[in-house]
């Protein structure tokens, strides 16, 4: 049954466009109701720390704006008309045609439309991503098998040694795709990989995609983003697939998941750990800069830990905190909505950590529901705590006077360029936001760990050095 | 929706010949009224209207102007005392179905109450999409108000 979700966490399958704007050289054609891709730019570019427009995105995506023409008589003829018309205005190494809810609704059949017009000078690709089918999770999921199933149709693997696809994050849903995609790129090439990260600035582009039946593995970064796709290249290329359902996040997770790669590939081993022993030694050197503010600012460090993320961000960032960081897990707030079957690898994953994690997996993907709970727990613990959040929780962290990392969408405190919460330098940035946040919060409480108010009324808050 | 119990639902055909709807909206002089019969799940042609349409400012007998239609402005047709007498024919009606028509007077029509079905060709044929169309909405709706 559905239900209506205050402040949400996410967009409907239609916001996959910006999926196809994160594949260089890739433009999106939305065949939706005038508004639908404006909203999903709005709140996902705009709306993810100001990501801009970039190639054909914004404005500039093509829409066939259907109407009620097209609700009674069918909008294929009219999709046909404007893939005729981005040919000839829009430069793009491969065109994905996006179905909205009214092509959906009246049975508008997209793949065929694109299967009459893809040519080998217009690749294109057709798939349906009405609202209805599910949030922009579940439409990216849609887009990576569409273009795999339909681009690569005919494709047939020549296997390259030590040449890995990667499916992880969503773009732009993760404010910051950009920076983590890099970051993994980097350290799987760090063991001698030839990496397909597939979007972003560090991919190659559609040249990519066609590049993926010639993989020696896929590796999935996700509990269940990207695992059809890995599961896809399995059936129709034979390419086996590393599934790591959790992301890696500082130094442990990330070494390990370099191990595991490692020995899936037969890597050498030698190699490996060299590369891992200089990137760990690198980063213990910025851990230990950091023991000095750790002690000296014991009293006012965050200790409670709760997680309002999706799935793979979540996880890999409970991992990181409780593990690395010794925090104590409240609760993680999973807002993707995963499909049943995720659902229990993610329960089990987080378990598998620390068993302070049993019983602390909700599944809600309504934000205001989730501020009222860590409030009504804040208010009970009386601890410093640490949100992972959004924008949407930014009064919650100033009322409660805690500190909030701006970690999923909506974002609009910030603008996000290259920034990374992934892999070895993503743990650095998230231990540097963490604990700058004791002196960037509006006021430290020293009502933390048993004092009282007549103490806090005593010292005021100038055990902090002064509020700012 | 602008049927009731007491108001069928009417939909108004752009026609020259009775037979195809490829009529741009600033030639529209006759329109076919049908009403849709959900015993037979059918529209049933039931009169011949006339637009008095001679207040409509052409873009050949207005250059100075800034709007209207074809002038290469791309303010499509807005001659808003053009746009108000067809709705004084066809405002009973919950579509119009014509060869052609701008964005900016379909939106006005549209708060009239009245969609703009564009789409040229066989009366005929888009007749019977339409009532197709009608007829499993009315289902739909039937099955929203009795869940």
């Amino acid at each position: 049954m559905s239900t209506i979700i205050q402040e949400a966490k996410f967009t409907c399958a239609l916001g996959a466009q910006q999926s196809v704007l994160g594949i260089p050289g890739a433009v999106p054609v939305i065949h939706a109701g005038p508004g639908c891709s404006q909203r999903q730019f709005s709140y996902l570019s705009v709306g993810s720390g100001y990501q801009g427009e970039g190639y054909t995105g914004g404005g500039q995506i093509p829409c066939t704006n259907s109407s009620q023409s097209e609700v009674v008589f069918g909008g294929e003829k009219k999709l046909a008309k404007l893939l005729d018309a981005t040919y000839k205005v829009m430069k793009g190494d491969l065109y994905v045609v996006l179905s909205g809810c009214t092509a959906g609704i009246v049975g508008d059949d997209v793949k065929q439309v694109t299967y009459d017009h893809s040519t080998k000078e217009h690749p294109t690709v057709g798939v349906d991503t009405s609202g209805f089918r599910g949030n922009n999770y579940k439409g990216h999921n849609i887009v990576i098998e569409g273009i795999i199933d339909q681009l690569l149709e005919e494709a047939q693997p020549n296997v390259r040694k030590g040449l890995v696809n990667v499916f992880s994050v969503v773009p732009f849903q993760d404010p910051y795709w950009r920076g983590d995609l890099e970051e993994i790129k980097r350290i799987l090439e760090g063991l001698g990989l030839e990496v397909n990260i597939l979007f972003g600035y560090g991919s190659k582009g559609v040249s990519e995609w066609y590049d993926i039946p010639n993989a020696e593995l896929n590796i999935v970064l996700s509990p269940w983003v990207g695992l059809g796709a890995a599961k896809l290249c399995e059936r129709r290329f034979g390419t086996p697939y590393l599934h790591n359902p959790v992301l890696p996040v500082g130094l442990k997770d990330t070494s390990a998941f370099l191990r595991k790669v490692a020995e899936t590939l037969s890597l050498d081993r030698e190699k490996t750990e060299d590369f891992i022993k200089s990137e760990e030694r690198r980063y213990k050197q910025y851990f230990v800069s950091m023991g000095d503010v750790l002690s000296d600012y014991a009293p006012y460090l965050p200790y409670d830990l709760y997680l309002i993320d999706d799935s793979a961000y979540g996880l890999g960032t409970a991992r990181f905190c409780t593990n690395e960081l010794g925090m104590i897990p409240q609760a993680f707030f999973d807002i993707d909505v995963p499909p049943a079957t995720a659902k229990e690898l993610i329960q089990a994953s987080l378990e598998e950590i620390d068993e302070a994690w049993k019983d602390k997996l909700i599944d809600e993907p309504d934000n205001a529901i989730i501020r009222k709970a860590v409030e009504q727990r804040i208010a009970i613990r009386q601890t410093k705590s640490l949100i992972f959040g959004s924008s949407w929780d930014k009064d919650l962290a100033e009322r409660t006077d805690n500190i909030l990392i701006f970690h999923s969408a909506p974002i609009t405190d910030n603008v996000i360029l290259n920034k990374t919460y992934v892999g070895y330098n993503g743990g650095l940035n998230l231990m540097q936001d963490i604990y700058s946040g004791v002196f960037n919060r509006k006021k430290v409480s020293n009502l933390t760990h048993g004092e009282t108010e007549r103490e806090r009324n005593t010292y005021g808050t100038a055990k902090t050095g002064g509020s700012n | 929706m602008k049927e009731t119990h007491t108001e069928p639902l009417r939909l108004a055909v752009a026609t020259e010949d009775g037979i195809t709807s490829d009529v741009r909206f600033k030639d529209l002089h006759i329109v076919n009224i049908y009403e849709y019969d959900p015993e037979k799940e059918e529209f049933i042609f039931t009169e011949q209207r006339t637009v008095d349409n001679k207040t409509f400012q052409d873009s050949d007998t207005s250059v100075t102007n800034s709007s209207g239609c074809g002038n290469g402005t791309g303010n499509g047709c807005h001659d808003e005392s053009y746009i108000k007498d067809i709705i004084k024919v066809i405002g009973d009606c919950e579509y119009l179905l014509l060869g052609k028509i701008g964005p900016r007077a379909s939106r006005t029509l549209l708060r009239e109450g009245i969609s703009v079905l564009e789409k040229g060709g066989k009366v005929n044929e888009s007749l019977l999409q339409l009532s197709s169309y009608v007829t499993k909405r009315n289902r739909a709706m039937t099955k929203i108000n009795t869940d």
